[in-house]
């Protein structure tokens, strides 16, 4: 049957195999043969944890039958190189499959640990069916059923749950149209950036004549308070981009690396659901446009007045306003924090992250602590937005006008401070130094001391206590009796 | 006119002004301003009279407070003046009122002593803190006293000159400054010696305020590098450096005195008083003084 390639052989019997610059014996083509569909899907989640499905050229997958009727699982690729072949060969032995390499019909059993440089047919085989197959084990000949879809079968696949925390990617969600009008006005009046289109579909029957209508939004940042109310609504899916053409619900995965198969176009989308819901295909994405589009707009009454000329120099220069906004705040970084017997009893249930991470510096306006990612973590006091690097807002306020927040660091001219402007018209400084590690605060008295606030008129040392004396009144013993009553 | 308690219907006002005056820029530095003298019958009775201070005073005086408190111990929370508090700051008060030039003329010149005399008597009414947290608490509001000075302004002309007293010069001292050859000299004078005008008092005055400085023997123990009154251990110094909490707080806060830049001159007064002492007290105060130079020698300077 088979025998094993020697160092120095020259001469190889197989149809279509030949001998690489290392003397292994290698065709054109290499095959992978695995028992059954699921066995293939661990072969592709294998292969796609730590390569691409792009490195497999000419990559197809067939359903073949035997003799006996039985039906097997082909994965055909391209033998460019050893290494190619190598790493498929050893996901393949871990999913349970075997790999051969040949050219057309005849195919030999790749290279193992047994024989390094490949294995060469004994004599040739009388092969009648479309792929013969030789193995130490065995030698079969099968016959082409159909081939396998890889966009298809990845579609068809049950999504896994999965807790992964956001990680920032573009939105996609996909509502009946009833709920679109609403979802627009929702996404609009929170100013959150989306993009929406209209999506068609044929009717699910010959016996509907209306197409099906979804409304289709891409949102780039999805503020996470909103989640809950989109995921939760029935009618509503909210999917996060896996792959150019690709997104999978929210709190589902894929078993198989999408970004690793370069199966989706990135003209359309296909949105995969979790709970058993079916795919969507759009083959091409709609026209779309902002949201903020639909936003209600009114007509004022009158002409617009022109100025004729700019003659005189006047001066503008007003107050800037902190004001409520009903805008969705993204950047909730810091907290000022009165309670600090409620922030110790916090910080005892705080992950190791947050209390690496998070900065804290007292001040007589009470302990603002400021974290990067995001201060939701640390539930307790009144939060601020990070509008600039140095410049914090009160959480629900907006800057009117609304000026860069580099404008008016530049205004108060503040030095190396990060300035906390509150709602109640307090405008906070404080050195950026004066900023500790939490956990350094938690555990060290000492620094603790130290830290003072400084308002935005810096007072640069503590006046001593000076002792001032004034004149008196007429009568200024009046009150002294050198002993109490009850002495 | 009494109030409901017997006390002055002013009562309330006065007790404000003396947050406003003395404790707040005694904690917090800046200008204190002193009232009519209280006397002692009204310094006592002003805690019993439970005076509301205005909430921003009493949040300032707080924070202040916790931030001197900080430096000694992680406390997050100081109690509010307690009436044996309000007496003591009364009793300050008076104590420096009596300093006052102002409050003495030639019909009235046993005002002082009547004033050194009541404070004595407040004094010897408050007891001892009973507890650290209570030393500490009244330590927060009278620490301030060892840097508490005042400024005597002397303006001389080709022909006299004139001393006053924590008060600033009148214009007319200061007018034609060419032609009459005006000079100012400005002198800051520490506590010690503010009674040094009252040569007829001047020992009532400092045994006063060295009675007064026992009843906070934390204040006390820091300030010990002050000139006078010299420092002398005392039941409640010595009761404070009894507790190892206390030993470690009263280290720190001599410690700190003198980072702030007072002279190292606390701990050879410490030494100086232990000599007075024997048998245990005189051993207890040794240690701390052991204790006491080993942290002044490992703390960087």
């Amino acid at each position: 049957m088979l025998e094993r390639v020697s160092l120095n052989q020259t001469r190889l019997r197989t149809p279509g195999l030949s001998l690489d610059p290392n003397g292994v014996a290698l065709g054109a083509r290499a095959l992978v043969l695995l028992p059954t569909l699921d066995r293939l899907t661990a072969f592709l989640a294998l292969y796609t944890a730590e390569g691409s499905l792009a490195e497999l050229s000419g990559l197809a997958i067939e359903l073949h039958e035997t003799r006996l009727k039985t039906r097997e699982v082909v994965v055909g690729f391209a033998a460019s190189n050893t290494g190619c072949v190598d790493r498929a060969a050893s996901v393949a032995r871990l999913a349970g499959g075997m790999t051969f390499t040949g050219t057309q019909r005849v195919f030999v059993q790749y290279r193992d640990a047994a024989s390094p440089l490949g294995y060469d047919l004994g004599e040739l085989p009388r092969a009648d069916g479309t792929l013969h197959l030789v193995h130490s084990n065995f030698e079969q000949t099968y016959d082409v059923v159909r081939k396998l879809d890889l966009a298809g079968l990845l579609m068809k696949l049950d999504l896994l749950a999965s807790s992964t925390a956001d990680d920032g990617r573009e939105r996609w969600i996909v509502c009946e149209a009833g709920l679109g009008p609403a979802l627009i006005h929702y996404l609009a009046r929170s100013e959150v950036q989306a993009d929406v289109g209209v999506v068609e579909w044929p009717p699910a029957s010959a016996l509907e004549t209306q197409p099906l209508r979804r409304h289709l939004f891409r949102v780039r940042a999805l503020p996470a308070r909103m989640l809950p109310l989109l995921t939760r609504t029935p009618g509503i899916r909210v999917h996060a981009l896996a792959a150019p053409g690709c997104a999978v619900e929210i709190g589902y995965r894929h078993p198989i690396q999408l970004r690793a198969c370069p199966v989706f176009s990135a003209e359309g989308l296909v949105l995969l659901g979790g709970r058993g819901a079916p795919a969507l295909r759009i083959e091409r994405l709609p026209a779309m446009g902002p949201v903020a589009a639909f936003a209600r707009v009114t007509l004022r009454d009158g002409e617009p007045l022109f100025a004729a000329r700019a003659e005189v120099a006047h001066s503008l220069e007003l107050s800037v306003r902190l004001e409520p906004s009903v805008a969705a705040p993204t950047r909730l970084h810091a907290t000022l924090v009165q309670d600090l017997a409620l922030l110790r009893q916090i910080a005892y249930e705080l992950a190791p992250r947050t209390l690496g991470e998070a900065q804290v510096a007292f001040t007589d306006a009470g302990a603002f602590v400021r974290l990067d990612r995001g201060i939701e973590s640390l539930p307790i006091g009144e939060f601020f937005e990070q509008i600039h690097p140095s410049l914090y807002v009160s959480a629900g306020h907006a800057l009117r006008p609304e000026v860069d927040g580099a404008r008016v660091l530049a205004a108060l001219d503040v030095g190396d401070c990060l300035v906390f402007l509150h709602h109640d018209g307090r405008r906070l400084a404080v050195a950026r130094d004066a900023f500790v590690p939490l956990a350094d605060a938690l555990l060290g008295a000492q620094s603790w001391t130290g830290l003072g606030s400084e308002s935005i008129a810096r007072a640069l040392e503590q006046p001593l206590p000076t002792l001032r004396l004034d004149p008196l009144d007429l009568r200024p013993m009046r009150d002294v009796s050198e002993e109490p009553d009850d002495a | 006119m009494s109030g409901t308690l017997g006390l002055p219907e002013d009562a309330g006002p006065r007790a404000e002004a003396l947050a406003r005056g003395l404790l707040l820029p005694l904690v917090t530095g800046g200008e204190l301003t002193l009232e009519r003298p209280f006397g002692a019958r009204l310094a006592l009775a002003l805690g019993q009279a439970l005076p509301v201070v205005d909430e921003a005073t009493r949040l300032a005086l707080r924070t202040a407070r916790i931030t001197a408190l900080r430096r000694l111990a992680p406390l997050d929370e100081v109690a509010e003046p307690q009436p044996e508090d309000w007496a003591l700051a009364a009793a300050l008060h008076d104590l420096l009122q009596a300093t006052n030039p102002e409050l003495t003329s030639p019909l009235t010149r046993d005002r002082p002593a009547r004033l050194v005399r009541s404070v004595v008597s407040v004094t010897s009414r408050v007891p001892h803190p009973p507890t650290l947290t209570v030393a500490l608490a009244r330590h927060s509001l009278f620490a301030g006293i060892a840097r508490l000075g005042r400024i005597d302004t002397t303006v001389r002309w080709w022909s006299g000159e004139e001393r006053c007293i924590g008060a600033a010069p009148p214009a007319r001292l200061l007018a034609l400054p060419e032609l009459r050859k005006v000079r100012v000299e400005a002198e800051r004078v520490q506590v010690p010696n503010m009674a040094t005008l009252l040569p007829d008092e001047e020992g009532a005055w400092t045994a006063a305020l060295a009675a007064w400085l026992t009843r906070s023997p934390l204040t006390d123990v820091a300030w010990a590098s002050r000139t006078s009154p010299r420092f002398r251990w005392s039941e409640a110094s010595l009761a404070l450096i009894a507790a190892p909490l206390g030993a470690a707080l009263a280290t720190r806060a001599v410690t700190l005195t003198a980072k702030a830049g007072a002279p190292p001159s606390g701990l050879a007064a410490l030494s100086a008083a232990t000599e007075e002492l024997s048998g245990a007290p005189r051993r207890l105060a040794a240690d701390f003084g052991a204790r006491l130079a080993r942290a002044v020698d490992t703390t960087p300077a």
